[in-house]
């Protein structure tokens, strides 16, 4: 190997490499499928496959030469215009992609116009970005009117009126976004006029920045570049009259539902899906590295039933939301520079809803509009939503069952069949379904009724059992009093007896904390033995509660969590506490032994077991309407944890109630101290091992 | 010890351990120095020999190369005369009872200089492209050049039984490059040779230091009949290359797109280079070309090229007129070396490409055969491309056979689930609900199937290696035996699914990843992940001790056979691993051992979505094709490996219960010739969900499928079963959307994917249906 050779180094993304093999393999078992993976989210975020729910129909607008077009309108009877931004004018393609009229306003020519509008009485607005103006043309092409930057006092100095794309309502207002505009969308009156701003986004600020605000000064917060909201990208009304906007990114409400009022309807959302690593089970966000950018969202489209969908530029995802905003499915796939790909644009610039429910794809790098209908499946999928809607149960399930019969794992399916199972007052098949569908709160609504159903079937009988409780209540302590020790007991007996009672400490323990722990320390009563009984009883407790919790508490499958996930953490924690209480103890005046703090603090978990296990029990019988019972008896349990553990250390270690205070705080300082140096170490140690591996393969190759 | 003096002596140790470190890395790095040194004395006592010195190449310094009289004949045949221009290495076929001939060279007929890049315009002229790696410079990008560009040479020039032999050689670069062509009937075959192919690492510099070129690949007579588009005369042409079933790249003067060259490698990535092409995202979804065939048709004449020898070392080339050169036209590229990716941290996150030095070695051959008037259509070609296969005995003749069509029925046997405290088991179909199955659907009506059964190994559908005995929850072998026994009293085969052979992630079982996994070029081990499942793909070393075994049970078993899959008809891939690396052409020859063995030792064998090479050990292949890659240089795909097959192995559409499309895909599965499957459970989806392997079945619950899964068999058989042993002789668009195959028994089938009802002559086709026309009588669904 010649010592001069230059390599090129060439990083690659790990999820992208993780694709490598399984795409590789997976190649021959994808014959006959379109290309690109479809995908939805389930309620709890997981991954699910999905056949595509629309899939490549045809290419259009090849004849009429476009050059980085970057806005398309689709009229209602079909006919798509194209802002051609780069040739400076707007194109009409019937529906079948033939050109019928190319609009480049000679008398005012137009300069990289790119957004158009068409309103219902055929006139043509147009943003002109590169003359800084909007254009009105009517239905002939002939100009009619352009406005310029609003003359208004309440417009800034320094707002600059740079038009990118356009909306106008049934009013005749003009909803317009321009480029660099954080004010929100700019509203104009039919005249053109100055009207206000529309749907400004909010400030996005970091936790740094917080720090920032409450660290700096005046002066320096002042110097600091002022923090503005993202930009409106684009924009789309529906027949109700809301408008959509959608911004480039922001973390959250990228894309919002706004009512006259500018309102948002989907507040506290997130859109735009990040590519699914197929090979893994993470779901959106798990492999952002995949296309190795972040979301770039340029457009949006709202089809007749109100559908959104919106499209990812950078990361070519395209993802569709129904009305309330919730993730329907999102499909991704990528084409190489040279090799184009039918159904796959390489640069999405616009998105538009055709009448007939295809979505039209401009890509303006190709120069072409990709049309895209719904499959079977897509299909079935919004016939299911609509006729949920309407509110007709038995078509409703018709229709989910229809859906499923396609995809047993569309999970939001199984919701809907929960729902009208719910209406057909079938509780026993919706908790079956609520669980398929992970929905605690459908589960708890079935479960109610079910509740009330047993109570209402066995009232007679609960009245019997309490009657006879109250009876045995009254006649049992005398009995007891009498039997008490007569009962003879052999010495064998007597000393397992013996080393029950000192587990038995743990009951004395709970009612007299403060003397139960200063005997654990003082007069022998724990044992390590005692102690570990008792961390796997609290483990046993864990494990019930992470697995029988009632499922509108803990709405998780069975067998979806592992028994380590549990206890590692809780083991991992509850050692790091007793090593650490034992080194800060034994430097500041502690009396405490290791054992004593060990079998002490296995103690102190006892409520987890003692109140836990019953509170799994009731959480069984609660619904989320009782949600006040099941998280105060929970907070309760904590609650009687932590003073056990206080009382614990104050009682071993010999504490006053400030060093007592200061000891715990100094403890789990140290804990925070013992994870942070073992994560450096081992990830330096992990680095190290990496560091010398790519020596061994660079000196190797 | 008092602590300091603990410190220290730690101190002392760690210093000693990055001493140690420090000094091993020096040592490699002397050793690896030493090492090439030692490399390079044999060799360059071995490649002492001068190169020969030829003749200058003379071609005309523009304008296209024309088929001179004076070209000296080399070989005639009783259909075509050989003439070749030993200056310029062109040659020209010429069939003798048209008198229509082929040249090596673009046609001369529509040179035209405008918009010409000079560097293309010496492409066009040359007799060969090739690429290669300046070694001392970048390891990671090869420059493309040709003989003109390169100031090449032609030397020893030779007639040679039927044909002629040249050398072009690259004296600035040190390659020479032997090649042979030759005729044979209706066929001529151009060859490169390993014996006397000379390049960068066999061969000296002026110094004495190793040449710096290395040759990674070759195109030879790429342009041999490119064409322009010539719509005007009305005369129709266009690129056959093996995207899917097959996809032709029609001569258009304008094409809407601006697209690259078509350029896929024959017989899909291999796993073991990690190529860029495999990485590229844009590797997913696409179909692999299964076949080492391109083809060209231009008016009345077309040829159809089959890449005989090293096949696995080329990529299918095409372009249309409009990318780099007016003309249309495709060529085989032989790889010489490939590009691997190399990671340099072991999540394999970070690396780079390089290509490797080591040659991949053996005779590189294209045979053109040259068709005309009727045969020159992709249905011709592909009749030419069976005929081919079937004189070497690859394909068969099926026997005509008067039971109806067998319905293929893929049974779900069940997966692991996860567990709270240990994994737990799914079951979706027993032997005995197996049984149940097929029982109600021949009292439905279904007379005949083929039945697969998958996910029957102990562990499940998930689980790869060591697969028995068949799960305990499913019947355990004695069921299996019960059903092979039930299914064979009705005379329907049982086969179980192999396609998790050549993968491995069964614990405790003697495989183990490290030895004995599939190890790439860069030196890691070959891993397969999707959709929850892992595993490590097998080294070829392990798969053949084990291979002997796996038959033997399977015969115990009392089944008819196994359906092989990835790493036994599908997925090559070379092997880096133990003393001696597998190439992929010795992979290839592996593959074939395992399956003759397979083929001889089984009642039968089927292969999944197998690639030619499988073919003549399988007697059935699932999932073939139906559709391509969507790619948009790819105008159309058309039917050719289903021409190919039909009549000689019976194959199978991909699962219709797990179509994107169930109706068009039962339309095009008509279309095609190819036989229904399905893949069934006895338990309801809903219990997919539960399993850890199987989340891309999307519905396969026999309750829910039952009445479907009869009716659309019930269309498949009306319409192919009185032609499955018939070979399908034609296949066209009769009208926008409507589709005919045409049978060599006469029957016609016609396909209307469009919405209106088409009627044309004799016939009447409804929208979104098909219809049947045998010797007499007409079948309407």
């Amino acid at each position: 190997m010649g010592s001069g050779t230059i390599l090129r180094r060439r990083r690659i993304g790990a999820a992208l490499l993780a694709l490598t093999v399984a795409l590789l393999l997976g190649a021959s078992a994808a014959a006959a499928a379109v290309p690109y993976q479809t995908y939805t989210l389930d309620q709890r975020g997981r991954l699910i496959h999905l056949q595509p729910a629309y899939y490549p129909d045809g290419l259009l607008g090849g004849d009429a030469g476009l050059s980085k077009p970057q806005d398309l309108f689709v009229a209602p009877g079909g006919d798509m215009y194209v802002a051609d931004t780069g040739n400076n004018r707007i194109v009409r393609l019937d529906a079948a992609g033939r050109t019928q009229q190319v609009y480049d306003v000679p008398d005012s020519p137009l300069s990289q116009p790119s957004g158009v509008f068409v309103a219902e009485d055929g006139r043509i607005y147009v943003a002109d970005t590169g003359n800084r103006r909007i254009v009105v043309l009517d239905a002939a092409g002939k100009l009619a009117a352009q406005f310029g930057r609003p003359d208004s006092r309440l417009l800034p100095a320094s707002y600059v009126f740079e038009p990118t794309h356009l909306a106008v309502d049934r009013r005749g207002f003009l909803f317009v976004a321009t480029r660099g505009g954080y004010q929100g969308l700019l509203e104009l009156d039919p005249e053109g006029q100055f009207h206000g701003f529309f749907g400004a986004n909010r400030v996005q600020v970091s936790l740094m920045e917080l720090v920032r605000r409450a660290v700096y000064t005046e002066e320096q917060l002042q110097r600091r570049e002022k923090l503005l909201p993202v930009s409106i990208q684009n924009l789309a009304l529906d027949a109700q009259g809301f408008v959509y906007t959608v911004s480039h990114d922001g973390g959250s409400e990228q894309v919002k539902k706004l009512n006259i009022r500018g309102d948002n309807q989907w507040g506290g959302r997130s859109f735009g899906e990040a590519p699914a690593d197929p090979g893994g089970k993470k779901g959106a966000g798990g492999a952002d590295s995949a296309a190795g950018a972040g979301a770039n969202l340029v457009d949006l489209t709202v089809d007749h039933g109100g559908n959104v969908t919106v499209i990812d530029r950078n990361r070519h995802v395209v993802s569709q939301y129904d009305t309330s905003g919730r993730l329907l499915f999102y499909w991704f796939g990528t084409a190489d520079v040279g090799n184009p790909r039918f159904g796959v644009a390489q640069s999405p610039s616009a998105i538009a809803s055709g009448p007939n429910d295809e979505l039209l794809i401009l890509d303006d790098q190709l120069g072409l509009i990709q049309r895209l209908k719904p499959t079977a499946f897509g299909r079935s999928i919004y016939e299911a939503i609509a006729l949920g809607k309407g509110g007709s149960y038995d078509e409703s399930e018709r229709a989910w069952q229809n859906v499923l019969q396609m995809n047993a794992h569309f999970t939001p399916a199984y919701e809907g069949l929960a729902k009208s199972s719910i209406q057909k007052e079938q509780y026993g098949q919706a908790v079956d379904y609520a669980k398929l569908a992970g929905s605690a709160s459908l589960y708890s609504d079935a479960f109610w009724q079910i509740r009330l159903q047993w109570f209402q079937a066995h009232f007679s009988l609960i009245a019997d059992m309490v009657i006879l409780l109250a009876i045995l209540a009254f006649a049992l302590p005398p009995v007891r009093r009498r039997l008490k020790g007569r009962l003879p007991i052999s010495s064998g007996w007597r000393a397992r007896l013996e080393g029950w009672r000192r587990r038995g400490h743990a009951f004395y323990l709970l009612r007299h904390p403060i003397d139960g722990f200063t005997a654990l320390r003082y007069e022998g009563k724990g044992s390590y033995a005692a102690a570990l009984g008792l961390l796997v009883v609290t483990c046993v407790a864990l494990a019930l509660r992470s697995y029988y919790t009632g499922f509108a508490f803990h709405p998780v499958g069975r067998g979806e969590t592992e028994l380590g996930s549990v206890l590692a953490p809780f083991l991992c924690i509850w050692l790091s506490w007793v090593v650490c209480q034992y080194l800060i103890g034994s430097i500041n005046r502690g009396e405490a032994r290791f054992k004593d703090i060990f079998v002490g603090s296995a103690y102190a978990m006892l409520p987890v077991t003692v109140a836990g296990v019953p509170i799994i029990l009731l959480s069984n019988a609660l619904t989320l309407s009782e949600h006040a019972i099941f998280s105060f008896l929970t907070t309760a349990m904590i609650v009687w944890t932590v003073l056990l553990f206080y009382w614990k250390v104050q009682s071993l270690q010999n504490y006053s109630v400030g060093e007592t205070l200061l000891s715990i705080l100094l403890t789990l300082f140290a804990m925070l101290l013992l994870w942070t140096l073992l994560f450096i170490v081992f990830g330096l140690t992990s680095e190290y091992l990496q560091f010398l591996y790519a020596i061994y393969r660079e000196v190797t190759m | 010890m008092t602590g300091k003096q603990r410190r220290r002596g730690r101190l002392l140790k760690a210093a000693a351990a990055a001493l140690t470190v420090l000094g091993s890395v020096l040592l490699v790095l002397h050793l690896r120095h030493a090492a090439y040194d030692d490399a390079a004395g044999p060799a360059a006592v071995a490649a002492a020999t001068p190169l020969p010195s030829g003749a200058p190449l003379s071609l005309r310094s523009d304008g296209p190369v024309a088929p001179d009289a004076g070209w000296t004949v080399a070989a005639e045949t009783a259909r075509l005369r050989l003439a070749v221009d030993p200056h310029s290495g062109h040659f020209q076929v010429t069939d003798k009872r048209s008198g229509r001939s082929w040249l090596s060279a673009p046609d001369p007929g529509g040179w035209s200089a405008d918009g010409l890049s000079p560097q293309w315009a010496a492409n066009l002229r040359s007799p060969l492209m090739i690429r290669y790696v300046e070694w001392s410079l970048r390891k990671d990008q090869t420059v493309e050049t040709n003989l003109l560009s390169a100031q090449g040479e032609v030397g020893d020039f030779r007639l040679v039984d039927g044909g002629f032999h040249i050398d072009f050689l690259f004296p600035r670069l040190g390659f020479s490059i032997p090649v042979t062509v030759s005729i044979e009937d209706d066929a001529v075959q151009t060859r490169i040779e390993e014996q006397g192919l000379l390049d960068g690492s066999s061969n000296l510099a002026a110094d004495g230091r190793p040449a710096p070129a290395r040759l990674a690949s070759v195109r030879l007579y790429p342009f041999f009949g490119a064409q322009v588009s010539a719509e005007a005369n009305g005369e129709e042409g266009y690129l056959l290359v093996p995207d899917g079933p097959g996809g032709l790249i029609r001569f258009k003067t304008k094409r809407e797109v601006k697209s690259g060259l078509y350029s896929q490698p024959i017989y899909g990535e291999d796993a073991a280079l990690g190529s860029a092409a495999a990485v590229s995202a844009a590797a997913a979804d696409r179909s692999p070309v299964a076949m080492p065939v391109f083809g060209l048709k231009s008016g009345s004449l077309a040829y159809v090229a089959e890449i005989q020898d090293g096949a696995e070392y080329a990529n299918i080339v095409a372009a249309p007129s409009g990318t780099y050169s007016p003309y249309n036209w495709a060529a085989a590229e032989f790889l010489y070396r490939p590009k691997y990716y190399q990671p340099t941290n072991t999540q394999k996150t970070e690396g780079y490409y390089v290509y490797g030095d080591q040659r991949l070695t053996g005779d590189r051959s294209v045979r053109y055969y040259l068709l005309q008037d009727a045969a020159a259509t992709y249905s011709g070609m592909a009749a030419r491309y069976r005929q081919a296969l079937r004189d070497r005995q690859s394909l068969h003749a099926i026997a005509a056979d008067e039971r109806p069509l067998p319905l293929n029925l893929n049974l779900l046997g069940g997966d692991r689930e996860n567990g709270f405290i240990v994994d737990g088991y799914r079951k979706l179909t027993t032997t005995e609900q197996a049984k149940r199955i097929v029982g109600e659907l021949q009292s439905m009506g279904v007379q005949n199937m083929s039945i697969v059964y998958k996910g029957w190994q102990n562990g499940g559908f998930s689980k790869y290696g060591n697969p028995f005995p068949v799960s305990d929850e499913l019947g355990g072998d004695e069921g299996m035996r019960d059903l092979a026994a039930y299914a064979h009293a009705r005379d329907f085969p049982l086969y179980l699914d192999g396609g998790m052979l050549a993968l491995n992630n069964a614990k405790r079982s003697g495989f183990r990843a490290s030895r004995d996994g599939l190890r790439t070029m860069g030196s890691t081990v070959a891993d397969y992940s999707e959709q929850g499942r892992d595993a490590t793909i097998v080294g070829m070393n392990y798969m053949r001790s084990s291979f002997g075994g796996l038959l033997n049970k399977t015969n115990a078993l009392g089944v008819d056979g196994l359906r092989f899959g990835y790493g036994l008809g599908t997925g090559l891939n070379s092997d880096y691993g133990g003393s001696a690396p597998v190439t992929r052409q010795q992979a290839l020859a592996m593959q074939r051992d395992l399956l003759t063995a397979a083929h001889s030792e089984l009642d039968g064998a089927q292969s999944d979505g197998g690639y030619a090479y499988a073919w003549p050990y399988a007697d059935f292949v699932a999932d073939t094709p139906l559709d391509g890659s969507y790619d948009l240089i790819v105008d159309e795909t058309v039917p050719f490996m289903q021409i190919v097959l039909h009549g000689s192995i019976r194959y199978a559409a991909p699962d219709m219960n797990a179509m994107d499309d169930p109706e068009t895909g039962m339309l095009k599965g008509i279309e095609y010739g190819a036989e229904p499957s399905f893949t069934i459970s006895y338990a309801d989806s809903r219990e997919l969900l539960r399993t850890v392997g199987l989340k891309e079945v999307y519905s396969t619950g026999f309750a829910a499928w039952s009445n479907e899964m009869v009716v659309q068999y019930q269309r498949y058989n009306a319409a192919l079963a009185g032609v499955q042993s018939s070979t399908i002789v034609g296949h066209r668009s009769v009208a926008d959307r409507v589709y005919e195959t045409v049978y060599d028994n006469g029957t016609r089938i016609w396909v209307n994917y469009g919405d209106t009802d088409y009627r044309g002559g004799e016939i009447a086709v409804a929208g979104r249906s098909f219809a049947v026309k045998g010797g007499t009588d007409s079948v309407s669904p």
